[in-house]
């Protein structure tokens, strides 16, 4: 049987009375968990804005270079149950009821094609999936249903996942034609980079600290700041501020009230510039995402409206590693950052 | 006169198709549009009967008055102002180098979007501040050249909003500007007045005085701190004592050698008896008493051999050394490296500065304490390359028992395979015997290239054959299994069985450290001609069948054989026409049909050229040939184009021996010299393709130059563009022209194509001679190397009268860059000045320069000797012989040795360097191009003379001497005179170099470079200092400031760098280049050419162009010397056919 899905219809009127606090409690916990890393409090914070926004996040980078530590420890530091969380690591060769739960037996005596999907994907509400281009295309095609639709058949009927929160990592950017469309779904692609050129003592200082604590079994991190449950709220508060209209009913009052005229002329602005002369393709869906995003940012950030600083997410909008390249130097370079 | 056009589109086409004319259309009028869309115009004009018929029938009638327009008419500054700016689909991208002007209505904006501008890099920007008819406040104009798009778009989203918004003007012609955005269909038509700009926006039009724009750096402050702390120097002079050790690292590299102290011998004999043949051919060994640290005992030095697969791994009880950053001469042991970490230059000078001895490091670590933990002092300990010997010379194989002779229980098969010789036990013996004595010899030669050249080798024959007198017809009869018969259809798996046995042969070829004439390499040229063959490579298998039959004095008729049924195959492969028929008879009928072909294909005049080379050798087909031997000599002489000059020398010398007639040979002869020295060898011709890419993957090097090119374009057109000053805006079409040739040279037909396309659309829009003149000649040029041929030799006729036609200026202005431009001219050079020395009957170098338009060989001659008998002075009569020696390659051998027999004397009577410099040059060149040894040697004594005699030498000295620098090194490094080069480096840098330190004139500097590139080319990197020093020198603005002067040293001394740059590793060269166009500024040109183009701006262009699509820069060092070497052999046996024919 799916596990029902938890509860998320919080009222409005409830949000907005708890919205300075959850902002505050989101706050402290991004900010306590960036010290037990060395130079990663930008993906930290990147992490919240995706988990407020419910917008998947893949992190890329080389071996050792922190990405599975950071979503484990902000899974820790939200102490989410372990019946909410899912992670695996994929290969070519992982098999889809590896994901999505193995066919039940019994049930398929009877003639019914049903999945055990306790403790698998479908009922996790944050997951990490690891090397996710590494997977075949049985399971991208899984992937893609349940990251766009927030579903998954079960005997050939949709069913609702639990999924809010999705964290992927990988080594490489994959070029293939066949993985552009998953790719597609992660508006945000963030470098976790090798730090020790320029923080090394801080590196080893805390790479022994993190040793310390795995050995002891210890997890400092957990500090109870927030929980996932949090997130969800901040996001729902989102959605309803999103959904109100001007008294025209035309624009957007969220639009007219929360991105001022020249930061979005800017946005406009800079989105051309990277079509035009750097050939990077923003698709329409993807800039939906990204006006949510900056508001998301905004609101996490000072409470109130857009600022050029929060439209440095752009910095993440790279397909390629080329492009990732290019952006993290452009846009600063661009907004005089 | 009051006229109403029906519609737009009406005055539109009255406008252009000039019905209603310029004066008309440039004078004010008034213009009314009505609601029916009609437009009334009321002006002054006057129309002819043709004008006003045409004017009807396109429905324009003439009024009486404007009353019925039904609007008020409105005053235009002329016609062009009645049609309306219309709003552009597409926003056009705007160049690097278009002007946009930004109006900004408020002052307090310009920080903000000159500050946005100058953070995307670009600081081409100026404004002014201006006050419009009415406005209430002044508006600041700020001019930027290519403003990045981003800045654009500030325009773009406020252009509705004209009031307050940005606006940007991007300018369509001369003085008028566009509203970005917008377009008007006569913009180009349209000429402001002297001194005024117009401005075209929806709104209408506006004119602008012409003033001067304040460069935004003069109101730009950078605000530095107060307090400043001024750092003084001491006068004390400090020396510090740095102790160098060694400490762990490097433990990942691959151990090359290594040292044995331990029961050495032992170890050795150990090795060889348990390791293959293989490995040990990669080990050469050296064994000495007293290994260093004062040890007493036997010491073995084992170097691995350096070759195309990754060294072998080894195991010694010994110490295993790596190379030390890469410096072919300097070893540390395995997982320690030099502390503290030096420069490359500063270790190798420290501890390696002689090339001729290989240099290990010791630590010095007591035995018991095996870990370096740090720093730990070490001992360097040495010995002379050459005394390595290789392993597989020491080797004996020798079987215990005696063989059994087994008899075959049925001749059931008969496998195809040659007879050979085996030499007897004895024979060997003395061999191994003879190997070691030579080995011994040979250990006192110092060599300066890791391989031996041709020439060497050469000489090494000799020795050996003079050593032990034994007769070398053992060598000559033993003749390599023929292993690699065609299976047919083989399978995949037989394929790529074939292919690996194939790599394996061309390893071994490459891993063989002797020279490419040495007799080892034939049964290999062998074995690869056949192995090519079977997995159907038949242009590799004939190259390869050549070089195995172009060292034998009697040809071996079965390798010619196998050549003719290699080009056969080939032909077979390309379903070209085959020479014989299906029972592989070449009949007469079939050879007839052959020779009348007008236009035979590459394969069928190789095959052609195959089938003499072995049909001479071959009783009955040698009756075929002479009976048409005439009809043959002309269809090869008339399609040798298509072939390599080897596949050209092999037949046509077969011919020549056939009917014992010398005196064509001599001919093919200097033809062939001629194109060698005209074009050199086409790599893709001459080498076969594990050649071609030997080292360091040489087709990747390809690849990768060929992307930055394209690159590079852009950087350079941006250089040239932000320097122009005064000069002609199309010299950007002239680098575009150049880059064409470029792309050209490196395969990208297409690109080339378009680029050459866009320029000529540009320069022949002036319909001006110079230009439409010059845009021809690079189009044949370029068109030259898009069909694979070489850029050089004559142009046409037409093009050539053409030129003849032009005004006596212009003209100046063509041969000007023909004189400058390597592209255009690449031999010969020319004198623009000659029309006006014209005037002046007796000068001499009017007439030398005439010569090289002079085609005729006998019209050549007879100008030539006329002139040799006019009395002249020591420096005309040296001009002359210079000359005379330049047009030799074109008049023959004879000449040229008389020209040379002239050399010393008029050497010994000159006394200005810089005439000495060219006609030494000349006379080294031209004697080494005709294998006149005698005089190679006294020319190049004289010119060490020369060399060695300017030790305080001047700027014009110095001159002469790059001058010479840059001819020898390329010119001579084919002709196998590789070790004369190395000489005169060596000497050239002791003279050149000043002994203080002081400033280096650039001048001297230019020396320097060009002596570091020719270091590059052996390898050796000594020339980095150099290149520093003229980088720096380059990069700032200390030449330029001298004025026009300093910008003519400032580009010699640029053409220098980039030549030098050019032979340095590509990496190094590439990050050079694209650096010297990013900082290079202050070189322009205001000589009477840059109405045309900027003459100093295109010189950099052509060097660099020049260099980028050289073999050194496209080919890795080692593809180049086997090019090098392939050249010289060529040129060897040539000349000795010749010379054994002779009478």
């Amino acid at each position: 049987m799916t596990k029902p899905i938890p509860k998320e219809d919080w009222a409005f009127d409830e949000l907005k009375e708890q919205a300075d606090d959850l902002r505050q409690k989101i706050n402290l916990f991004r900010t306590s968990l960036g010290r037990f890393f060395v130079q990663k409090q930008e993906l930290i914070d990147l992490m919240c804005v995706a988990a407020i926004a419910q917008e998947p996040l893949l992190l890329v980078g080389p071996p050792g270079t922190a990405k599975s530590d950071l979503v484990l420890k902000f899974r820790d530091a939200i102490d989410i149950p372990e019946e909410d969380y899912f992670e695996y690591m994929l290969t070519r060769f992982t098999e889809p009821s590896e994901i999505i739960g193995p066919i039940d037996i019994n049930q398929l005596r009877d003639g019914r094609y049903i999945r055990r999907e306790k403790g698998k994907l479908p009922t996790a509400r944050l997951a990490f999936l690891d090397e996710i281009f590494k997977s075949n295309s049985a399971i991208l095609n899984i992937l893609l249903t349940i990251i766009n639709e927030k579903k998954f058949y079960q005997d050939g009927q949709p069913q609702p996942v639990s999924l809010r929160v999705l964290f992927a990592a990988t080594n490489e950017i994959p070029e293939q034609a066949e993985l552009g469309a998953l790719k597609d779904r992660f508006v945000l692609k963030a470098v976790s980079g090798s730090v020790q050129d320029e923080h090394f003592s801080d590196l080893i200082d805390a790479g022994m600290r993190s040793e310390v604590y795995r050995t002891l079994n210890q997890k400092p991190w957990k500090e109870g700041h927030c929980t996932l449950d949090d997130f969800l709220k901040a996001g729902r508060y989102m959605t309803y501020l999103f959904s109100q209209q001007t008294a025209d009913g035309e624009t957007s009052r969220d639009r007219a009230t929360f991105f001022p005229e020249d930061v979005f002329r800017e946005f406009e602005r800079l989105i051309k510039t990277l079509v035009r002369e750097d050939r990077i393709f923003v698709s329409d869906r993807k800039l939906v995402k990204l006006y949510k995003l900056f508001r998301v940012r905004a609101w996490l950030f000072s409470g109130g409206t857009v600022s050029h600083d929060d439209l440095r997410l752009l910095m993440y909008l790279g397909e390629t590693h080329q492009e990732m390249e290019l952006l993290a130097t452009k846009i600063p370079q661009l907004l005089g950052q | 006169m009051i006229l109403q056009f029906p519609d737009l589109q009406t005055l539109q086409l009255a406008l252009t198709s000039g019905t209603i004319s310029t004066e008309t259309a440039i004078s004010p009028a008034k213009v009314a549009w009505a609601v029916d869309g009609s437009i009334w115009v009321d002006a002054e004009m006057k129309l002819s009967a043709a004008s006003k018929n045409q004017l009807r029938s396109w429905g324009v009638t003439g009024r009486r008055s404007a009353a019925k327009a039904g609007s008020k008419l409105q005053d235009v500054r002329c016609w062009p102002q009645m049609i309306p700016v219309t709003r552009e689909a597409k926003i056009q991208q705007t160049g690097d180098k278009t002007p946009v002007l930004f109006e900004l209505p408020d002052e307090s904006q310009l920080p903000d979007v000159v500050n946005e501008i100058l953070r995307q890099g670009n600081d081409r920007q100026s404004f002014r501040t201006v006050v419009g008819d009415g406005d209430a406040g002044s508006r600041v104009l700020l001019r930027v050249l290519g403003p990045p798009y981003y800045s654009l778009l500030r325009a773009l989203e406020r252009r509705d909003d004209a009031a307050d918004g940005i606006k940007a003007f991007v300018e369509r012609s001369a003085r008028v500007w566009i509203q970005v955005g917008y377009c008007h269909p006569l913009a180009v038509s349209i000429k402001p007045a002297a001194g005024q700009h117009l401005l075209i926006e929806p709104s209408g039009w506006r004119t602008l005085k012409e003033e001067p724009f304040r460069d935004v750096y003069e109101v730009l402050d950078f605000q530095l701190p107060s307090e400043t702390h001024e750092l003084k120097n001491t006068d004390d002079e400090l020396q510090l004592a740095v102790p160098v050790g060694l400490v762990r690292g490097g433990s990942d590299d691959v151990a090359e050698l290594f040292v044995l102290k331990k029961n050495a011998i032992e170890q050795l004999e150990q090795f060889v008896r348990s390791s293959s043949d293989e490995v040990i051919e990669r080990l050469s060994f050296v064994v000495s008493q007293g290994g260093g640290q004062g040890s007493e005992d036997t010491t073995v030095v084992i170097r691995i051999r350096p070759g195309r697969t990754k060294p072998p791994v080894l195991v010694f009880d010994g110490v295993a050394y790596r190379r030390y950053l890469n410096i072919s001469n300097l070893f540390v042991p395995i997982g320690l490296r030099v502390h503290p970490p030096l420069r490359r230059d500063a270790v190798k000078h420290m501890l390696a500065a002689d090339d001729g001895l290989i240099v290990w490091v010791e630590p010095d670590v007591p035995e018991d304490v095996p870990q370096v933990s740090t720093s730990t002092p070490f001992a360097p300990c040495f010995v002379n390359d050459s005394a390595f010997r290789p392993l597989a010379q020491w080797v004996d194989y020798i079987i215990d028992r005696d063989a059994n002779a087994m008899t075959a229980w049925k001749a059931a098969h008969q496998f195809d395979f040659e007879g050979f010789v085996c030499r007897d036990d004895q024979a060997r013996t003395s061999t191994s015997k003879k190997s070691k004595k030579t080995a011994e010899k040979k250990s006192t030669t110092r060599k300066l290239s890791g391989k031996k050249s041709a020439g060497e080798a050469s000489s090494s024959k000799e020795t050996d054959s003079d050593s032990d007198g034994e007769p070398e017809d053992d060598l000559k009869s033993f003749k390599p299994p023929r292993k690699f018969k065609k299976t047919q259809d083989p399978t995949d798996a037989q394929y790529a069985e074939m292919q690996k046995q194939l790599k394996v042969l061309e390893s071994e070829f490459l891993a063989a450290d002797v020279a490419l004439d040495d007799p080892s390499r034939e049964p290999m040229w062998t074995q690869m001609a056949e192995a090519n063959r079977a997995v159907s490579q038949f242009v590799d298998a004939g190259i390869c069948h050549q070089h195995e039959i172009w060292e034998q004095q009697i040809p071996n008729v079965e390798a010619l054989r196998a050549w003719f049924e290699t080009e056969v195959d080939a032909a077979r492969h390309t379903k070209t026409k085959l020479l014989p028929s299906s029972e592989g008879i070449v009949a007469d009928s079939n050879l007839a049909k052959l020779l009348k072909t007008v236009a035979p294909s590459t394969n069928q005049v190789a095959q052609l050229a195959s089938f003499v080379a072995w049909g001479c050798q071959n009783p009955t087909a040698a009756d075929v040939i002479r009976s048409k031997q005439v009809a043959i000599q002309n269809f090869l002489e008339k399609h040798e184009g298509f072939l390599s000059v080897r596949t050209c020398w092999l037949a046509w010398s077969a011919l020549a021996n056939l009917s014992g007639d010398v005196l064509t040979l001599a001919r093919v002869r200097d033809r062939m010299l001629n194109r060698l020295y005209q074009q050199g060898l086409t790599a893709d011709r001459d080498l076969p393709s594990f050649l071609r890419m030997s080292g360091s993957q040489s087709g990747d090097r390809f690849r990768a130059v060929r992307g930055k090119v394209t690159e590079l374009h852009d950087h350079v057109r941006e250089w040239c563009r932000s320097n122009l000053v005064d000069a002609s805006p199309l010299t950007l079409d002239y680098v575009d022209l150049i880059f064409s040739y470029a792309f050209a040279r490196l395969g990208e037909s297409s690109l080339s194509r378009k680029t050459l396309l866009a320029a000529g659309e540009r320069l022949k829009r002036n319909s001006d001679d110079v230009h439409e003149w010059l845009h021809d000649a690079f189009e044949y040029r370029i068109k030259q190397s898009v069909g694979g041929q070489q850029a050089s030799g004559p142009f046409p006729d037409a093009l050539l009268e053409r030129l003849d036609a032009i005004p006596k200026l212009a003209r100046y202005k063509v041969d000007r860059l023909r004189q400058h431009s390597t592209i255009l001219e690449p031999h010969e050079q020319l004198d623009p000045y000659r029309a006006w020395r014209r005037k002046n009957l007796n000068d001499l170098q009017n007439e030398l320069s005439e010569l090289f338009d002079v085609f005729s060989r006998s019209e050549l001659l007879d100008r030539l000797k006329a002139l040799f008998k006019r009395k002249l002075d020591p420096d005309n009569k040296a001009r002359l012989i210079t000359t005379a020696l330049e047009l030799s390659t074109r008049l023959g051998e004879k000449f040229a040795i008389k020209m040379l027999g002239y050399v010393v004397s008029a050497d010994g009577k000159l006394s200005d360097t810089l005439l000495r410099a060219s006609l030494l040059e000349k006379g080294l060149h031209i004697s080494a191009h005709y294998d006149q040894a005698e005089f190679a040697h006294a020319c190049l004594e004289r010119m060490h003379k020369l060399i060695d005699g300017q030790g305080k030498a001047d700027v014009a000295t110095l001159e002469a001497l790059e001058s010479l620098l840059s001819r020898s090194f390329s010119g001579l490094r084919k002709l196998g005179m590789r070790e004369e080069i190395a000489t005169l480096l060596d000497r050239m840098t002791k003279q050149v170099r000043p002994t203080k330190a002081k400033a280096i004139e650039p001048e001297r500097m230019r020396v320097l470079l060009q002596l570091a590139g020719g270091w590059f080319y052996f390898g050796q990197d000594r020339g980095w200092k150099d290149i520093d020093a003229a980088r720096s020198v380059l990069l700032s603005t200390k030449l330029t400031s001298e004025g026009h002067v300093g910008a003519k040293k400032q580009t010699d001394l640029a053409v220098a760098y980039i030549r030098a740059v050019g032979q340095a590793p590509l990496n190094d060269a590439v990050d050079r280049l694209f650096e010297l166009f990013d900082k290079l500024r202050g070189i322009h040109d205001s000589a009477t050419v840059n109405t045309h183009y900027s003459l100093k701006q295109l010189d950099i262009v052509d060097a660099l162009v020049q260099t980028i699509v050289s073999d050194s820069f496209t080919m890795n060092k080692e593809s180049q010397r086997w090019l090098d070497d392939e050249e010289f052999l060529i040129r060897r046996r040539i000349h000795r056919d010749v010379r054994q024919m002779m009478p």
